[in-house]
């Protein structure tokens, strides 16, 4: 069981979040230029550029994270900043499937919704506020770490 | 007893005239056998003079605004209309063709594009004697309707790049429909991560009877090739470019059709951008080449400051975007006359090509010098020329020159000219200038301005004769919230004795619009000239 002190603070999440933000576009950016991705006319014919701009986005994700993701359970902000990730069941490491789940299942929803009607689009944009909003409640869980399960907490050193 | 019978005799008037009023029954199918235009330029060679006007100096002051129709919510409406004895066919940036009637602006039927028209509405007349409506749009397709009904008869998706799109009206001749291509890639060069540039203007000639297609022509006949890299991964292509944004023109006694381009979106720069070609109109053979603006690359990059999709060196951006005319002078001798958006017009052999006068009546930029198009008058021997100046691009120290110029068709000799008033004080968004096309009857000249107005000039001498302030908001016949602004583009189109003008264009930053004005004759007024 995952005891309610060793619970990453909200400050400490807020930095590693920050660190993977600032990480993700420079290699986005690299691995976009390297294949061509947004390069040719085919590219910007709606809905390819929202379509690859998402693949681009998952390619990046896991690039970055993808071991530390499968090893550790961390990220590279979490592991920088000493958080983890781990299932409410017990605190196992989490499966990687969840790992994408939780990391891609808002942008799913905004280009799911994007692909219907752009006003829709605005709506399911509201969840990027509410996730972390949720986080502000007791037990300090987003509502993507609901959806698959998770809980951040304190890497053991 | 006298005055009962007076009475009477007006009663009997205010009832016709009443039962006229109403019967303007939407659910009867269109009147087809007459048109005002047979193309966008009314006649074949782009003229832009109509000759079945009712209005003239003596009765223009006679004008008044009939009805409003709203073309959607859109403030950019780019379509112009084809009008027969009782209907006004128009186009929408929702992609919405409506058939109007004409006394009234009630809907007859409309039919759905499902993609901005961007062009205007022409007709022709199938074998079997159906009329129907041609058109393209943003998506790069040619469409057939049947006017009569509203039904589709054929679509045909005449893009050979995913940015192509029509935006000159197509133009109908004797059961072929030359379809002019230019393209959105001029603005997505402004994404950097984006290979620019790999589209080509065309012409494609298609039958008109099914939409299949005859021949196309690319204005640039090399495929582009990679010319170097950005970023270092990033593969830069050319030669590009050169679109025909505006109507094709047919000249049935040469065989020939002619097209102004547009400039190169990369280098290496064409011999063929910022030209008037001449192509043969059974084959798609180019006859003939007249370039006027060299090594002229640009792209909207350029706007952007060390863009690298940016052309080395980019040029001033010097479309024909106005359809060259073919005319007589009043030697009767034909000439071809193009206007650029430098400011400089000019006469032109059309057999060879050959350059015979030119002048340059403007300062130009981006926006013009002479822009959608001019119109002439074989009566008067006039070119009508229009003159935009917008302050947008290298225009270094030249002072605008904006207003409407007459010129002598055989010799480009100025005749009159007529600087535009000021009209933007209070106005935001508001340019001085006239960029849209014109349009010249036996006696007039009508002019759409940039900041609303709209103008009847007297053709032999400049005179303005008639003005209406369309930048204001209006009740429309459709209900929709209706505003007036920038006229531009297609400009004025005069069908019997109305006129019809559609005011709002906020593509570059001018203040945008929805309305279509139809104006007519009021019946009452003494039109003698004593």
């Amino acid at each position: 069981m995952i005891s309610e002190s060793s619970l990453a603070t909200r400050r400490r999440r807020c930095l590693a979040t920050l660190i993977d933000y600032i990480v993700l576009p420079p290699i986005a950016l690299v691995i976009m230029l390297a294949t061509g991705l947004m390069e040719g006319p085919e590219a910007y014919v709606w809905p390819q550029p929202v379509l690859r701009l998402f693949g681009l986005l998952v390619v990046s994700y896991f690039a970055i994270h993808g071991y530390l993701l499968a090893r550790r359970g961390q990220t590279l902000g979490k592991k920088l900043v000493g958080l983890t990730l781990v299932s409410t069941g017990g605190g196992t490491p989490l499966e990687l499937w969840r790992h994408a789940l939780r990391a891609f299942a808002i942008p799913l929803a905004l280009l799911l919704a994007l692909l219907v009607h752009f006003n829709l689009a605005a709506i399911v944009a509201l969840l990027l506020i509410i996730d972390p909003l949720v986080a502000l409640a007791a037990h300090k869980r987003s509502l993507r770490d609901y959806i698959v399960g998770s809980v951040v907490h304190d890497h053991p050193r | 007893m006298g005055d009962r019978l007076d009475v009477r005799a007006s009663l009997i008037v205010i009832v016709i005239l009443s039962a006229g009023a109403a019967s303007a029954d939407c659910t009867a199918p269109p009147n087809l056998q007459h048109f005002y235009s047979e193309s966008w330029g009314i006649d074949s060679h782009n003229t832009r003079f109509q000759p079945q006007s009712d209005i003239s100096r003596a009765n223009v002051t006679a004008l008044e605004l009939e009805w409003v129709f709203a073309l959607g919510e859109s403030m950019s409406p780019h379509s112009y209309p084809v009008v027969s004895d009782d209907t006004v066919f128009i186009g929408t940036p929702s992609g919405m063709l409506y058939a109007l009637d004409r006394d009234t602006g009630c809907l007859r039927w409309s039919f759905d594009a499902e993609s901005n028209i961007r062009s205007g509405v022409v007709q022709g007349r199938s074998p079997e004697g159906r009329v129907l409506l041609y058109f393209g749009t943003a998506s790069g397709h040619a469409y057939a309707v049947d006017a009569a009904t509203g039904d589709s008869v054929w679509r045909t998706d005449v893009k050979d790049h995913p940015f192509a799109l029509v935006t000159g009206t197509p133009h109908y001749a004797d059961g072929q429909l030359f379809v002019a291509l230019s393209s959105w890639e001029v603005g997505v060069a402004m994404v950097p991560f984006y290979g620019c540039c790999t589209f080509r203007g065309s012409i494609v000639a298609l039958n008109a009877d099914d939409g299949t297609l005859q021949w196309r022509t690319h204005v640039i006949p090399d495929e582009p090739q990679v010319t170097g890299r950005h970023f270092i991964f990033v593969e830069k292509w050319g030669p590009s470019g050169a679109p025909v944004w505006s109507s094709p023109t047919i000249d049935a006694e040469r065989g020939l059709v002619y097209v102004g381009t547009g400039e190169n979106y990369s280098r290496p720069a064409s011999a063929t951008s910022d030209a008037i070609i001449a192509i043969d109109r059974n084959n798609g053979d180019i006859r003939w080449v007249q370039q006027y603006t060299e090594l002229d690359a640009f792209n909207l990059a350029c706007v952007l400051p060390s863009h690298p999709n940016c052309p080395e060196n980019p040029g001033p951006d010097l479309d024909f975007g106005a359809p060259p005319i073919v005319a007589r002078t009043e030697a009767g001798e034909a000439i071809l006359l193009a206007g650029q958006k430098s400011g400089g017009v000019y006469g032109i052999d059309p057999d060879t090509g050959e350059r015979l006068w030119e002048v340059t009546i403007g300062r130009g930029g981006y926006l013009g010098g002479v822009h959608w198009g001019m119109a002439v008058n074989e009566r008067l021997g006039l070119l009508f020329a229009p003159i935009s100046d917008i302050a947008a691009g290298p225009t270094g120290d030249v002072a605008p020159a904006p207003g409407l110029y007459a010129l002598d068709i055989a010799t480009g000799a100025a005749r009159w000219s007529q600087p535009i008033d000021d009209n933007c004080a209070n106005r935001e968004l508001c340019a001085v200038g006239l960029s849209a096309a014109l349009m010249a009857t036996d006696d007039l000249v009508f002019a759409g301005a940039l900041d609303g107005m709209l103008y009847a000039y007297d053709a032999a001498s400049g005179e303005v004769l008639w003005r209406y302030d369309t930048w204001r908001d209006f009740e429309s016949v459709n209900g929709l919230t209706t505003q007036g602004g920038a006229i531009d583009v297609h400009g004025p189109m005069i069908a019997g004795d109305m006129l019809f003008i559609q005011s709002g264009y906020g593509s570059f930053g001018q203040r945008g619009g929805n309305a279509l004005l139809a104006f007519k004759l009021a019946t009452t007024t003494d039109f003698s000239d004593d």
